[in-house]
């Protein structure tokens, strides 16, 4: 595809996993649940490189016959002037001018296309990272080659879905809730812990994909002297100052010399990565085994969406990707296909 | 000593080495780290090691903290009875940097801080080998110990919004060398004119926990020498 107008959009994929081990930041898309999605409604592996839109418009031109699919923050799909649903596949022919707008609720939208994009990849991942200067927003004119072309899947001039999934659009409600467990370093704020639960705070504007900050009342650490830089978990909750939090996201540096208050679940940092500046959050305390059974009911709900739609694709000619166009989006694929199958 | 296992969310835990001396602390986490990454285990993306403690982060799909924590264990066990293989051969590394004026401008305050003059402080950087004790955030900077000075410090009031790359800072009682450009609120002291990073390179930066960096002063007039010159280029004999 060829881009017309960027607005704020990114390629990216699930992250940069080989990195933290060698100092760098993981990177990857804010909402992991919706980056896999948006893969998986298209047949792709979960990590293939999609793109991240965020708060904005992205207009390109199809450079060979596509399926897509959207998925994330509430967003409005235009494909050559016809609008388009969003959370199910939909087939663009060549030439399509595909036109995508993050209406909300919601921060960031993922536009997967089946095959995947072309792009540079570092460590394994094509992941941006603003640190070192790798990768790249989307520019006006930015050619991202499609990797395979898949013919259009129904021809017909009646927008009817190709795979009924009723998936439920994205809900953030007026104060999400934040889900969060104790942080390893808990203790060293006594009682006022309970202060990060008693009021909600607020997304300040200076938020991104490194970090989001919130005003209201934070705890207080008791204990003094300095702390020796250590590893720090994607969703660490630190205490900077009195004013406010700091919730660490993908593109943390990946040590620091803070506290960790307490650590938001992967399905909180998916949600946190949705809400807008300005909105206000709840945190909400929750066991570690509370946060891994969710976390894994939401695996195993997209692996029956998985299922769903490889069937439904089947059913209307499109095979599941294999051999190089399967092993260029995902080498395990090429060494561990049961584990991947788990 | 003791190792004390905490969870950090349900998809990572902090293993921290108690009760132990710090090289000793230090040389445990890293040798169990190197032991992580070069045997991966299915559902573990590898660790962080950095002083006394280590990250470990994992897909939670597939692992936990209480699957992980007994095998974290006995890593601890065997690697303080030398059972746990890891490391690799030091290297050393000599790193030129221009001390002081524009390229340092926290040098004069580091000196005032502890009543010492800037040559001093300049002497005290060079006078011995850095041992890298971790990559730390952001983008695998080089963190190593401090010189061997009377008093830790001070961290910046207010943190630089940008240093440049190679920029080399002290705070409390550690250094690093940042290897892109990046916000601080360590104390500059100088920039080094060589390239730290090169992406096309496996690891990107050409140091390892364990390595031992030199540095050495020079003059702001010969800056430009070192045009196109990167750190990895720069090892010395040990």
């Amino acid at each position: 595809m060829r881009v017309l107008e960027a607005g704020l959009a990114v390629v990216t994929d699930l992250g940069r996993f080989e990195g933290p081990a060698l100092g760098f930041s993981v990177n990857g898309a804010l909402d992991q649940d919706s980056a896999r999605l948006a893969n998986i409604l298209v047949g792709n592996p979960d990590a293939a490189p999609l793109v991240e839109l965020t708060a904005s418009t992205l207009r390109v031109v199809l450079e060979a016959d596509a399926l897509i699919a959207v998925t994330g923050a509430a967003a409005r799909l235009v494909v050559d002037g016809a609008s388009q649903p969003t959370r199910t596949p939909v087939s663009a022919r060549r030439g399509a001018e595909l036109e995508l707008t993050v209406v909300g609720p919601g921060l960031r939208s993922y536009l997967a296309v089946r095959g995947g994009l072309d792009v540079p990849m570092l460590l394994g991942s094509c992941a941006p990272d603003t640190m070192i200067g790798f990768g790249a927003r989307l520019a006006s004119g930015t050619s991202l080659p499609e990797r395979v072309a898949t013919a259009p899947l129904r021809p017909g001039l009646f927008p009817v879905p190709l795979v009924r999934l009723d998936l439920p659009p994205l809900r953030l409600g007026d104060e999400p809730v934040i889900d969060v467990t104790d942080g390893p370093d808990r203790s060293e704020f006594g009682e006022s812990y309970s202060a990060l639960f008693s009021a909600p705070f607020r997304v300040d504007p200076r938020s991104n994909h490194v970090g989001l900050r919130l005003a209201g009342p934070a705890p207080v650490r008791e204990a003094d002297g300095e702390v020796l830089s250590r590893g720090v978990p994607i969703g660490a909750v630190e205490v900077p100052s009195r004013e406010g939090l700091l919730v660490l996201h993908r593109g943390r540096g990946v040590t620091a010399g803070y506290p960790v208050l307490a650590v938001l679940t992967t399905t909180a940092l998916d949600l946190i990565a949705q809400v807008a500046p300005g909105r206000q959050v709840r945190f909400r305390r929750v066991t570690l085994a509370d946060a891994q059974r969710e976390h894994r009911s939401r695996r195993a709900r997209l692996a029956g969406i998985r299922q769903r739609c490889t069937a439904a694709l089947a059913a209307h000619g499109v095979e599941p990707l294999a051999g190089s166009a399967l092993v260029a989006l995902d080498p395990l694929s090429a060494v561990d296909p049961d584990d991947r199958a788990a | 000593m003791e190792v004390r296992l905490a969870p950090s969310g349900e998809a990572a835990l902090r293993l921290t080495i108690d009760d132990a001396d710090a090289e000793t602390a230090w040389r445990t986490v890293h040798r169990i780290a190197d032991w992580l990454n070069d045997r991966p285990i299915a559902g573990v993306f590898g660790g962080v090691p950095t002083y006394d403690s280590m990250l470990v982060e994992f897909d939670a799909d597939r692992q936990s903290f209480e699957t992980l924590a007994p095998l974290l264990r006995r890593l601890v066990r065997e690697a303080l009875t030398g059972e746990v293989e890891g490391g690799h051969a030091p290297r050393r590394f000599e790193l030129p940097v221009v001390f002081g004026g524009e390229h340092g401008p926290d040098l004069g305050f580091v000196a005032d801080h502890l009543g010492l003059t800037p040559d001093e402080v300049v002497d005290l950087c060079v006078a011995e080998d850095r041992v890298v004790r971790c990559l730390g955030g952001p983008a695998a900077s080089c963190m190593f110990d401090g010189p061997r000075f009377p008093r830790p410090v001070p961290r910046l009031p207010d943190p630089r919004l940008e240093v440049p790359p190679g920029a080399v800072s002290l705070a409390g009682v550690q250094g690093v060398i940042g290897p892109v450009r990046a916000p601080s609120g360590w104390r500059l002291v100088g920039i080094s004119p060589v390239a730290i990073m090169d992406v096309a390179a496996p690891r990107l930066v050409p140091y390892r926990p364990g390595d031992t960096v030199r540095l050495r002063a020079i003059d702001a007039e010969v800056w430009d020498d070192y045009a196109g010159v990167s750190m990895a280029e720069l090892e010395i004999a040990s």
